[in-house]
C-alpha cells in the first residue's frame, strides 16, 4: 500500500513537471515568435514611382500604417496628426519614412495615393499592394481589414489604426494608438532614433 | 506773491481738471464706441447662426458642415446637430446634396484598436426631448463619388428628410479640410 502510494506520488509530480516544462517551453516559444513575427520584407508599388523594396530602408526607421483614401476619418485624422509630429521633429527625422499601405487596392492605385498625400508631410509614401500581395502584407503586420458593402454599389473598409514602427534594423520595435496625443507621439519617433 | 503763487496753483488745477474730464469725456466715448461695436457684432453672430440653422415641426438642424476637399478626392463626410424638440421620436432617413448622387447615412467606432464603419440602413433615430450629434469619428453623412469640390467658407445645398416630419432644407458650411481633427 505504501509504496503504491509512493509511486502515485512520485508519479503525479513527474507528470506536473513535465506538464510545467511543455507549458513553459509554449509559452516562451509564443513571445519568441511574437517578437519576430511583426513585419517582414515587402515590395510594393509606391507613390513616389516604382517599387520600394523593404531592403532599401536598412539604416532608417520607419512606421506603417494601413488605411484607405475613401476613409472619411481615422485615415485623414492619422495623416494629419502625423504631418503636424513630423513638423515638430522636422530634422531630427530626417530620413523616417510613414507608409501608408492601403487596403484598398482596387480603387487605391499609386497615382491616385501619390495625389491623395500631396497635402501632408513629404516623408510620408503611399503603397499599393497587388490584390495576392495584400493578404501577406496584412499578415505580416497582424494587420486586420475587411470590406463592407454599402448601397448604391458602394464599399467602405474596416482596418486596424494602429501606426507599427521599426527600428532601423527593420525590427518592430513600438506602436501608436489612434488617438494617442502628439507628445508621445513624438517621443516613440525619437526613441527609434536614440535606442 | 503767496496769492499769485496761489492763483498759478489754481489755474494749474483747473488745467487739469479740464484734461481729466476731457480725457474722462473721451474713454467714456471710447467705451460707448467699443461696447456698441461689440453689440453689433454678437447681433450679427446671433443673426449668422440663426441664418445657418433650419427647422421643421419639432426638429432644429443646426451648423451642417462638411470639409474641404481636393479635386481629386472621391468621399466627403457630412456633420450637424439634430435636436428633437416634440415629445415623439423620428428618424433620419435620407440625405441629398448637390455634391454627390450618392449619400449615406454612416456610422464609425473603434473596436479595440480597429476601425470599423457601417451604413445606418434603417436611419439614424433622434429620440423625444433629445439632441443627436452628427459628428466627427461618430455618426455622419458620406457623401460617395463627390462631383463638386466648394472650398472653405462656401456652402453647399442639401435635404435631409425624416420619417414624420418630412423634409427640410439644409446648408452644409464648409471648413478647412482639418476641421475637427484635433
Amino acid at each position: 500500500m505504501r509504496t503504491k502510494l509512493k509511486l502515485a506520488i512520485i508519479g503525479m509530480t513527474a507528470l506536473c513537471a513535465v506538464i510545467l516544462i511543455a507549458a513553459a517551453q509554449m509559452l516562451s516559444h509564443t513571445a519568441q515568435t511574437a517578437y519576430v513575427e511583426i513585419g517582414g520584407p515587402f515590395k510594393l508599388a509606391s507613390s513616389k514611382g516604382g517599387e520600394l523594396d523593404s531592403t532599401s530602408l536598412i539604416g532608417k526607421p520607419y512606421g506603417v500604417f494601413f488605411g484607405f483614401t475613401h476613409c472619411p476619418e481615422v485615415c485623414p485624422t492619422t495623416l494629419y496628426e502625423m504631418t503636424k509630429t513630423l513638423k515638430d521633429i522636422g530634422d531630427n527625422a530626417k530620413d523616417f519614412r510613414l507608409l501608408f499601405i492601403t487596403v484598398d487596392p482596387e480603387r487605391d492605385t499609386a497615382p491616385i495615393l501619390k495625389d491623395y498625400l500631396s497635402n501632408f508631410d513629404p516623408r510620408i509614401e503611399g503603397l499599393t499592394p497587388t490584390p495576392g500581395q495584400l493578404p501577406q502584407i496584412a499578415k505580416a503586420f497582424h494587420v486586420y481589414y475587411e470590406r463592407v458593402n454599402a448601397s448604391y454599389g458602394e464599399y467602405t473598409m474596416n482596418h486596424t489604426a494602429t501606426i507599427y514602427l521599426m527600428d532601423r534594423d527593420g525590427h518592430f520595435k513600438s506602436t501608436i494608438a489612434y488617438d494617442e496625443s502628439k507628445e508621445s507621439r513624438m517621443q516613440k519617433i525619437k526613441n527609434l532614433y536614440t535606442e | 506773491m503767496s496769492s499769485s503763487a496761489l492763483s498759478r496753483q489754481d489755474v494749474a488745477s483747473t488745467h487739469l481738471y479740464r484734461a481729466v474730464w476731457r480725457w474722462h469725456f473721451y474713454a467714456n466715448f471710447k467705451e460707448f464706441t467699443f461696447a456698441a461695436a461689440l453689440t453689433l457684432a454678437s447681433l450679427y453672430g446671433v443673426a449668422k447662426s440663426q441664418a445657418h440653422q433650419s427647422s421643421i415641426g419639432d426638429l432644429v438642424i443646426e451648423h451642417a458642415w462638411s470639409r474641404e476637399t481636393k479635386a481629386t478626392d472621391d468621399v466627403a463626410a457630412g456633420f450637424m446637430n439634430i435636436v428633437n424638440n416634440g415629445p415623439e421620436a423620428d428618424t433620419l432617413i435620407s440625405v441629398t446634396a448637390t455634391i454627390s448622387d450618392k449619400v449615406q447615412l454612416h456610422n464609425m467606432r473603434m473596436n479595440g484598436d480597429r476601425m470599423e464603419m457601417f451604413e445606418m440602413a434603417d436611419g439614424i433615430e433622434i429620440p423625444a426631448d433629445a439632441t443627436v450629434q452628427l459628428k466627427p469619428k461618430s455618426l455622419h453623412v458620406m457623401f460617395f463619388k463627390i462631383k463638386d469640390h466648394p472650398k472653405q467658407g462656401d456652402e453647399f445645398h442639401g435635404t435631409l428628410t425624416f420619417k414624420k416630419a418630412g423634409t427640410v432644407d439644409v446648408e452644409f458650411m464648409v471648413e478647412p479640410p482639418d476641421a475637427g481633427m484635433e
